[in-house]
């Protein structure tokens, strides 16, 4: 995983997001994107365009990275969700915690 | 990497090492089976889903020796129904009746809550070598899947897609036309109350929502008041914003006040029975959402329905946050603009009330052979409430008046021309200060009273040939006398400020003028004035200056001048804190000025 910071606008960190976010691989991805936050980042855009599966553990990193950026406060972005993450975010009520964007 | 043994068509049995990576190889191979079997993409994610669950279940929970033993899963396919079976050897657990998701903060805690969200019936057996879970659900009807397997598979997938691309669209569709269907009006109404209604009307069709409620903060920022409410029959009672203080009832609209986040109510989480919106129906289901501009929280908004399990899609939502941001835009731009032309208005109020003040002071300072007059007046603010005025009474007589009225700003100003106009009214009172005094009395209780006002007053009768002096004073500080010999003192006079009781009669102070007299009238804006270390002047430097100004007989404009330097010297470069008025009398005793 790699993240960089949109052009436009330095006060977001840009995720893309991985192509599946499961209890393999959730606590190193909710760990890198931790180590990514700079003091002047109040957003995180996490880019699930292309992520196609996501598990309890998955939501459980991204809840983490949801609190982590609140206590800024700032806010954590889910955009552009593909359908099965997006079934997913609305049967765990995630999309109450989480902004779902389509950029 | 799996074992797997597939019986073709119909079953397929895989076994795995104790290990997430592994699992999760299973939960793909899994997938990949039931689209070959013609589920939709809808029953694919769902199983692959519950497979990952149950098989981190298994991984997480396994202990010791269970560790080196494999996890197996089953997958039997019918025409109607779906059944998953999964072997684990953990020290297995009890499966609570029903699942409820756990605070929206907690990380975990989801897996089970999902399995049986998912499934029609979920069961978990405990046995003495292993145990098994078993989730059901039934196949969604597909005529096309039997005889066009992978094409059914491929445009199942497809229709997802195709599903999910219209439900965006049309969510963009609908923010967009909103947008425009009002953008003629921004110049004319933005903000105002008819097209706050229309624009939330609006928002509650498009998202099919049963109620809202739009609360704004309110002018003095202390409250959140009722802008807006689908339900106009129902009385909800202002909000106090304060929190410091355990102030007004428990309330979801408070809460998102002070958090940048929505606030969700439901079944799972129902509202307060004392929160106010708990007046709109039994079963409410819904969310707050704050209305912030440039960081400033303008208000908030709920929208929500009256079906406890019927919550908004993420589409919905999205249009909501969209349309009340915008919204929020447009009331604040709405305020901002009003307030400036508030400013604009009271701005024009100040400069007619100053030039108004302007015009109530003496255009000349009357003069009479020996006797000068000279008055000095500078208010706090642009608009204060000291007067001073002097009325010659016949060929040989003044009456010098000065009042104060209490505050400033437009009112005070505003009761300064009243009292001026009172004072030309009646100048067959001039030579009776106490009975004049009792007559204005009279004539300003009713409207002092009804503003919490009052004004302090003195009046000073002079005759120049009979030397006579009458002060009557209503709350005002004593006015001071000086004369050539020597002599000073300050008349008190000893009534009470106008405006507080019609019947009041007022007292009156005689004294004959001594030769090279000095009277000055002030208002205690001059003896309260405090230096740069907070100490007030008093009137001991005021006696000084007019004793001397008697003993050595200074002009007119010398012991003005001295005057005005002890104020320079008392408020330096700061601006006072009150009016201060000056009204100076003097004869002057040089052998040039001719006799009356």
């Amino acid at each position: 995983m790699t993240t960089s910071p949109q052009p436009a606008d330095t006060n977001v960190l840009f995720v893309p997001g991985p192509r599946e976010l499961n209890a393999t691989n959730s606590a190193p991805f909710r760990d890198q994107v931790r180590s990514n936050l700079k003091t002047e980042h109040n957003r995180i855009d996490l880019d699930f365009s292309t992520t196609h599966f996501v598990d309890s553990s998955g939501l459980g990193a991204l809840i983490s990275l949801h609190k982590a950026i609140c206590s800024r406060p700032g806010v954590l972005r889910i955009l552009n969700p593909t359908p099965p993450v997006q079934q997913l975010l609305e049967l765990t009520r995630m999309h109450r915690l989480f902004e779902i964007a389509k950029v | 990497m799996s074992t797997v043994t597939n019986t073709p068509g119909r079953l397929v049995r895989l076994t795995c090492h104790c290990d997430l990576a592994a699992v999760r190889d299973v939960g793909r191979e899994v997938r990949t089976f039931l689209e070959q079997e013609g589920l939709t993409p809808t029953e694919v994610n769902a199983w692959e889903l519950i497979c990952a669950e149950a098989g981190n279940n298994a991984v997480e929970y396994a202990t010791g020796p269970a560790t080196r033993l494999p996890v197996e899963f089953v997958v039997d396919v019918t025409a109607t129904a779906v059944e998953l079976r999964v072997y684990d050897h953990t020290p297995g657990f009890d499966l609570p009746p029903e699942s409820t998701l756990p605070d929206p903060l907690d990380e975990g805690g989801r897996g089970v809550f999902l399995m049986r969200s998912l499934t029609d019936d979920i069961q978990y057996w405990r046995g003495q070598s292993h145990n098994c879970l078993i989730a059901r659900r039934q196949r969604q009807a597909d005529p096309l899947a039997a005889s066009r397997v992978s094409d059914s598979v491929e445009q199942s997938m497809l229709q997802a897609t195709l599903h999910t691309m219209t439900e965006e669209l049309a969510t963009s569709y609908e923010i967009l036309s909103a947008i425009f269907r009002f953008t003629e009006e921004l110049n004319q109404s933005a903000g105002d109350t008819a097209f706050i209604e229309r624009w939330l009307n609006e928002l509650q069709q498009i998202t099919g929502a049963d109620w809202y409620v739009l609360r704004l903060v309110d002018a003095s920022g202390t409250h959140l008041e009722v802008s807006q409410t689908s339900h106009s029959g129902v009385r909800l009672p202002p909000l106090p914003l304060d929190d410091s203080r355990n102030l007004g009832p428990a309330s979801v609209e408070r809460a998102v006040m002070r958090s940048p986040q929505d606030s969700w109510f439901d079944a799972n989480a129902p509202l307060a029975p004392d929160d106010p919106l708990s007046r709109l129906g039994t079963s409410l289901a819904g969310f707050s959402h704050p209305l912030t501009v440039a960081g400033e929280k303008v208000g908030v908004l709920t929208i929500g329905r009256y079906a406890l399990t019927h919550s908004f899609t993420a589409g919905q939502v999205n249009i909501i946050h969209t349309l009340a941001d915008f919204l929020g835009n447009q009331i604040r731009n709405a305020q901002f603009q009003a307030g400036k032309l508030k400013a604009q208005l009271l701005e024009r109020d100040y400069e007619v009330a100053s030039r108004i003040q302007k015009q109530l002071l003496p255009k000349a300072h009357p003069r009479r052979g020996r006797w000068g007059t000279l008055g000095f007046c500078e208010s706090a603010q642009r608009v204060g409430g000291d007067f001073y005025d002097i009325i010659e009474v016949g060929s040989r007589g003044l009456l010098l008046a000065i009042a104060d009225v209490m505050g400033k700003g437009l009112p005070a100003a505003l009761f300064a021309t009243v009292f001026r106009t009172l004072l030309h009214a009646r100048p067959d009172l001039a030579r009776s200060p106490s009975a004049f005094v009792e007559w204005l009395n009279q004539n300003l209780v009713a409207e002092l009273g009804g503003m919490d006002m009052i004004i302090t007053a003195q009046l000073a009768y002079v005759n120049f040939e009979s030397r006579e002096l009458r002060v009557a004073g209503a709350g005002h500080p004593p006015l001071i006398i000086a004369g050539r010999d020597g002599y000073s003192e300050e008349v008190l006079s000893s009534g009470p400020p106008l405006g507080i009781d019609e019947a009041l009669a007022f007292d009156e102070e005689k004294r004959t003028l001594p030769d090279g007299a000095r009277l000055l009238l002030y208002t205690d804006g001059v003896t309260e004035a405090t230096d740069a270390h907070g100490s007030q002047l008093g009137t001991t430097p005021l006696r000084h200056i007019l004793s001397a100004s008697a003993r050595e007989n200074h002009s007119l404009e010398q012991t003005v001048a001295q005057f005005a330097q002890l104020r320079g010297a008392t408020n330096g470069s700061r601006t006072a804190a009150d009016d201060q008025t000056l009204l100076l009398l003097l004869e002057d005793l040089s052998p040039t000025v001719a006799l009356p």
